[in-house]
């Protein structure tokens, strides 16, 4: 059977391919191509470390302040600085409205045009001035943004498409609204320029926390009354979908968000069902099928080689295992591993009907997502409330101290848990390794040959349209891909 | 097309919104309205690429507010592809971007950088980035280089192993002659990039641009012209620590009087800070030299930055001008 090629992938941060075979209908020998380098941990060698926190903080503009969080965390251990309260909780601020909006984003801009046909908007019946231009618009110019889509099974029905496409505009104006929370601590969004290792160089203000709660209140009303109602209207649209994608089943969580009294997030991975504390030396990189030099290392001997012609290599992305597993990270693995924290999770799982282990699947993704998106607004609103206007925000480095040392940042973002490693021989940068999201879960295969997370979960996905395999769509974007992260 | 069903009342309103992002004010809108009345051509196709990038440029067009993200699509262009929006995916999505080349006649929106010396760092379409967009290039009326990268080659062009260089740039190498207009900032500021559409849409030309080729409504000072801090900078009075929160930044590194941008009067995200106002230096992200070389870095030990420098490095600046 011939190989297909899915290209470009649409609707995710950068360059992705998926080749397949199509055997009976379903996917076979599915292999996830990471298209785009461009080695930005070799761009901080010899560098100064402090560097890092602007320029690591690129990696990705879309899950913007994560990296910038993660790179912070790393030179804080590398210059063996404690953290005043104020600059952990506004660290932690900075993250949860991120990750918190970053969802908002990946569903209705991102997913929710997997199943919806937008098309729908013409037959908008109500009075809202920016919606009934925008349905004049689809009415009469048929835009290809958002009517030229591949043959697919979609809401179509009025009643039941046009509460998302009212919704995508609706989260539109919040993602601003967020990006104006982010900028009164940030100064601009994306890419804060006030994260340093200490804590955030902001002045704050009891009117500027005012702002930001006024926000995230707005935010958290939209996830409590729209977000997660619509992804629990998509469950009950598309009930096969708790079956496609499942994956290995194996999840890893670093823990999180630790500022206030109790972690929100407790570490902690799942392999073969049963669950187990993480332990971060159980992590290699394995890089047989990926383009580079040189074999499987851990986070602090990593290098990175690049060789395109390379014979057997797919993907510029690495293979990240954990005591030899491929795992699945994500808001999925965060709230799997802290599953019986909170019981508003299984009460949701009882009204849909499904068990626990169903959470590992495309829905169970997206429901995943939407529930921390809940959790993490009453964390920040919790944060807000705790930040003390009369104390420092930071704690600076001393930037006259030669350095040679290293250091090592976990942190979560909005696509899973991440790693930075520093390393610094005379004060200079000698090592940096980024071990993100999507390199976990669109690794390529392994020197084992065991397959990385997502070409397994695309393994038997049923295909039943000719043209554009919406199936696979589905399956790949309910990780949220992000492949300028996942390579870096 | 405009939406002809809006009032005047409206459209004015609406201009005036657009005219504001061109910094000319409100005073500006009668003007801009007519010209906008004059134009009978359809909104200019767009089709949006990106190479070596983190879409963050993209993503600070999402977050805009003046005109938000649907009217702006829904008035001012009319973006036929964009990789993080389109509803399209696979071989649709090719044929969109292969039927507007055919026609020719778009604006190109290129994000990222083009790796030339190793190709296979960016493919698209199962072909190398590098030859994949020749075409697309050529056939198109403008290029917009978003962001810069696309400009500049900022930080991809910081690595040597994949040769990364800026659109502009792969036009001048490419030998072609499609217009390049630069809106450099990392990311881009989604203003200064709807500006300069409304802008041509309005008068049917490009803004004029400076020597680097950039818009000169918003790269025409330094940060540090229009700073709010300046009066600091002028007594001397700089902060070597992050528990000060007031005074002027130059000690901890501050790129504001080497880097042409509006920042400090545009803001950011609803106009809501810079990075100034928030306290942290400038770091120089629209300049040619983001994100520096590895010995000068971003940001320096303010005790090795002399009080004194301030002013040898001022009075230095200001004779050149």
């Amino acid at each position: 059977m011939a190989v297909q090629v899915l290209t470009p992938i649409t609707r995710i941060e950068g360059h992705l391919s998926i080749k397949t075979e199509v055997i009976n209908g379903k996917l076979t020998n599915v292999q996830s191509c990471g298209e785009m380098y461009r080695g930005f941990e070799n761009i901080m060698i010899d560098r100064r470390p402090i560097d890092a926190a602007r320029i690591m903080q690129r990696i990705c503009g879309v899950c913007h302040e994560v990296h910038g969080i993660a790179a912070a965390r790393a030179l804080a251990k590398l210059y063996k600085i404690e953290l005043p309260k104020n600059g952990k909780l506004l660290h932690d601020i900075i993250l949860g409205i991120h990750i918190i909006h970053d969802h908002i984003l990946h569903f209705y801009h991102l997913s929710a045009p997997d199943y919806v046909d937008f098309v729908a908007l013409a037959s908008y019946p109500g009075n809202d001035p920016a919606l009934k231009d925008a349905k004049e618009w689809v009415k009469t110019v048929k835009p290809a943004l958002f009517a030229q889509k591949v043959p697919g099974d979609y809401i179509s029905e009025p009643a039941n498409a046009l509460p998302f496409i009212v919704h995508y505009v609706e989260a539109l104006e919040l993602l601003g609204l967020a990006a104006s929370a982010l900028a009164i601590l940030g100064g601009k969004t994306p890419f804060c320029h006030t994260i340093f290792p200490g804590g955030i160089t902001t002045e704050i203000t009891m009117e500027k926390l005012a702002k930001i709660s006024d926000i995230v209140d707005k935010i958290h009303s939209f996830v409590v009354t729209k977000y997660l109602p619509d992804v629990m209207s998509i469950a009950k649209l598309y009930p096969e979908y708790w079956k496609i994608g499942a994956g290995y089943q194996n999840a890893i969580c670093y823990g999180g968000f630790n500022s206030l009294d109790k972690p929100l997030f407790t570490s902690g991975v799942i392999i073969d069902g049963k669950q187990a504390p993480f332990d971060k030396n159980k992590i290699i990189e394995d890089i047989a099928h990926s383009y580079y030099k040189g074999s499987a290392q851990s986070f602090s001997t990593g290098e990175t080689k690049p060789d395109y012609d390379k014979s057997g290599a797919y993907s510029w992305i690495k293979s990240p295992r954990y005591d030899g597993h491929p795992m699945e990270t994500g808001p999925l693995s965060r709230i799997y591993v802290n599953y019986d924290k909170d019981d508003r999770l299984s009460k949701i799982m009882s009204e849909l009907k499904q068990p626990k282990e169903a959470l590992f699947s495309t829905l169970g993704r997206h429901l995943s997502r939407a529930f921390e998106a809940l959790i993490l607004g009453e964390f920040v609103q919790n944060a807000l409330s705790t930040v003390n206007i009369n104390e420092p925000t930071i704690r600076d480095i001393d930037m006259s101290i030669v350095v040679s040392d290293t250091g090592l940042g976990l942190s979560n973002a909005g696509r899973g848990e991440l790693l930075h490693f520093i390393e610094t021989k005379n004060g200079r940068v000698s090592r940096y390794n980024c071990i993100v999201p999507s390199t976990w879960n669109f690794s390529p295969k392994d020197s084992a040959g065991k397959p990385g997370p997502v070409e397994k979960a695309l393994e038997d996905t049923p295909v039943r349209f000719e043209k554009g395999m919406i199936e696979a769509g589905r399956v790949i974007r309910s990780y949220d891909p992000c492949l300028a992260c996942s390579i870096h | 097309m405009l939406n002809i069903k809006q009032s005047r009342r409206e459209f004015l309103a609406y201009c005036s919104k657009i005219a504001a992002l061109l910094g000319g004010g409100v005073q500006m809108s009668a003007d801009f309205a007519e010209a906008f009345m004059k134009i009978t051509q359809k909104q200019p196709p767009v089709i949006w690429m990106t190479g070596q990038a983190c879409t963050g440029d993209s993503v600070s067009l999402v977050y805009s507010d003046s005109p938000s993200l649907v009217p702006f699509l829904s008035t001012l262009i009319d973006l036929k592809f964009h990789p993080a929006l389109s509803v399209a995916q696979g071989e649709v999505a090719i044929d969109i971007i292969e039927e507007q080349k055919n026609a020719g006649g778009y604006i190109l929106c290129f994000e990222g950088a083009i790796p030339m010396q190793m190709p296979g760092a960016c493919k698209f379409n199962e072909k190398f980035l590098s030859d994949y967009l020749y075409d697309v290039v050529k056939k198109a009326f403008a290029v917009i280089a978003c962001g810069t990268c696309a400009s500049y080659g900022g930080i991809p062009a910081a690595n040597p192993e994949t040769g990364a260089i800026s659109i502009a740039e792969y036009v001048k190498q490419k030998g072609l002659s499609t217009p390049v207009v630069r809106i450099p900032g990392c990311p881009m500021n989604a203003h200064r990039f709807t500006g300069t559409v409304a802008y041509f849409l309005a008068y049917n030309k490009l803004p004029q641009l400076d020597e680097d080729g950039r818009p000169v409504l918003y790269y025409g000072k330094t940060n540090h012209d229009n700073c709010q801090r300046f009066p600091y900078f002028a007594q001397d009075k700089c902060l070597t620590d992050y528990s000060e929160k007031s005074l002027c930044l130059y000690r901890m590194g501050c790129k504001g009087p080497v880097t042409k941008s509006d920042c400090p009067v545009r803001r950011w995200n609803k106009e809501t800070s810079w990075c100034v106002a928030s306290n942290t230096p400038c770091v120089g992200c629209t300049n040619p030299e983001w994100p520096w070389p590895k010995d000068t870095g971003i940001y320096r030990d303010p005790k090795k930055i002399l009080p004194e420098e301030n002013f040898i490095q001022e009075t230095i600046r200001l004779k050149k001008i």
